[in-house]
């Protein structure tokens, strides 16, 4: 636990997810015809993450959703281009989200200090332009929210128990918040770019996931900021991380890496840029990840990384591609001058 | 512009609120944020705000109760408040409406998705 707990504004949590991971050979492309099945059949996404393999072209894609459309989504991956058999669902997932982390890398330093401490294995994490959003089984739900007020403290919720109280009574109100926006451009409210980014990749078996926690503790330590996170479960069960981090930082991050993670060989690929998209209940509508994974594979844009929670969406792609990238949400996403 | 006003948002969407604040700090504004309603009062409690930028489908306490309390309170009835929210023909499943909200007597109304430039110009036409 630390010494002096982080002050965050909240935390959000979803139950009752279903989660599914997929890895196929056919990369953005895999990607592409896997959003556009769900969106088809008006499926949301609660959270999506993907990574791409610079190497082979693979992709390792990853999404929860309600978890009475698990079934049909996982039909939809095994049916999508290049991807098969190897399609996983795991019913009984927890999308559990904090916020604003404010790119500070000592929030999900602590996070993944906090789940090794309790036993909890990461299904996945993403981040938002706000938030860091961790999916847990259902059964770890209550030590990882318990968890969470290790580290953090919230400004209306003095322990887990206020949480639960205030939380629960309010379910079925949040229920009722659900919007049925039919927009034939969709609108955001803004496009932001961040410039500047290496994109780090890495496989982790579980018991280095406190290293990364550490790791990533020493990098706030020295002001290297944490703009993008996203990880999901591997076919062999390790963690694969994709990280975008400062490129002004490059050395100092690799020493840090190296420190932490012995004999952990992290994929580094220099001038990456990080566009992210936010709109009005864009974590309640289906259709969002598609309108952009679309748009970028019209525009011949190969994504390197995508983040999906809350109401943001996230691509990193080469620094070369960002005026491409950029043109290319522009048809498909009406975005403010 | 903005004298350093202090301008606090409440809304349950963190990405919004990251938004709104990332563009009005732009603009020279001090940005308080808070994620719910009961979080809104307890901020405005402890440092009145300049204006208040108000969501209106949130958990525990609604932008409408929120709204309704201040303009019922001596203290707090002069804050201008602007209800932001997405009801009426964009989300035909609520039942919150543009006439609910000005039956709060806010003192201004913005539909979500919103248009930045407006919300600017209506703060600073409420501050000003």
């Amino acid at each position: 636990m630390a010494s002096t707990r982080i002050r965050l504004g909240g935390i959000k949590i979803l139950e009752g997810r279903s989660h599914l991971t997929s890895l196929c050979k056919g990369g953005e492309a895999a990607l592409a015809d896997i959003c556009s099945r769900l969106a088809a059949d008006r499926i949301n996404l609660s959270l999506l993450t993907y990574i791409s393999d610079a190497v082979d072209g693979s992709g390792a894609s990853a999404l929860s959703t309600d978890r009475a459309d698990g079934f049909s989504a996982y039909f939809h991956l095994r049916a999508a281009q290049g991807c098969g058999s190897a399609v996983k669902l795991h019913p009984g997932v927890t999308v559990l989200s904090i916020f604003p982390h404010g790119q500070k890398a000592c929030v999900i330093g602590e996070i993944l200090g906090m789940l090794t401490n309790n036993g909890i294995q990461p299904y996945g994490i993403a981040s938002s332009t706000s938030a860091l959003s961790v999916l847990i089984s259902s059964g770890d739900t209550p030590n990882g929210i318990d968890g969470l007020f290790g580290p953090f403290e919230f400004p209306t919720y003095r322990s887990p128990y206020d949480w639960h109280a205030a939380y629960r009574e309010q379910e079925h109100v949040l229920k009722e918040i659900i919007c049925s926006y039919e927009e034939q451009v969709i609108k955001v409210y803004n496009i932001v770019k961040d410039c500047g980014l290496d994109l780090w990749r890495l496989r982790l078996p579980r018991r280095s996931l406190g290293g990364l926690g550490a790791a990533f503790l020493a990098m706030d330590r020295n002001g290297i900021r944490l703009p993008f996170l996203v990880a999901q479960l591997d076919e062999e069960e390790s963690t694969l991380f994709a990280a975008c981090l400062p490129s002004e930082h490059r050395q100092k991050i690799r020493h840090t890496l190296a420190f932490q993670l012995p004999g952990i060989e992290p994929i580094h690929l220099d001038e990456v840029a990080m566009l992210s998209l936010h709109g009005p209940h864009f974590g309640d509508r289906y259709g969002i990840a598609r309108a952009l994974v679309s748009a970028m594979q019209s525009h011949e844009v190969a994504p390197l990384a995508i983040s999906c929670t809350i109401a943001s969406i996230s691509a990193v792609v080469r620094a070369d591609d960002v005026e491409k990238a950029t043109a290319a949400l522009g048809t498909s996403f009406q975005i403010p001058a | 512009m903005s004298d350093n006003k202090y301008v606090l948002i409440v809304d349950d969407d963190p990405d919004m609120v990251e938004t709104v604040g990332m563009m009005l700090k732009n603009k020279g504004y001090e940005v308080g944020a808070a994620y719910d309603g009961i979080e809104g009062e307890e901020a405005i409690r402890q440092r009145r705000p300049d204006l208040v930028v108000l969501d209106v489908m949130m958990p525990r306490k609604d932008g409408y109760a929120l709204c309704a309390q201040l303009k019922k309170d001596a203290s707090t009835r002069d804050i201008p408040v602007i209800l932001l929210t997405a009801v009426g023909e964009a989300v035909p499943t609520t039942t919150y409406s543009h006439a609910d909200g000005m039956a709060m007597e806010a003192d201004d109304y913005i539909p979500k998705p919103v248009d930045t430039q407006t919300l600017v110009t209506a703060m600073e036409r409420l501050i000003s």
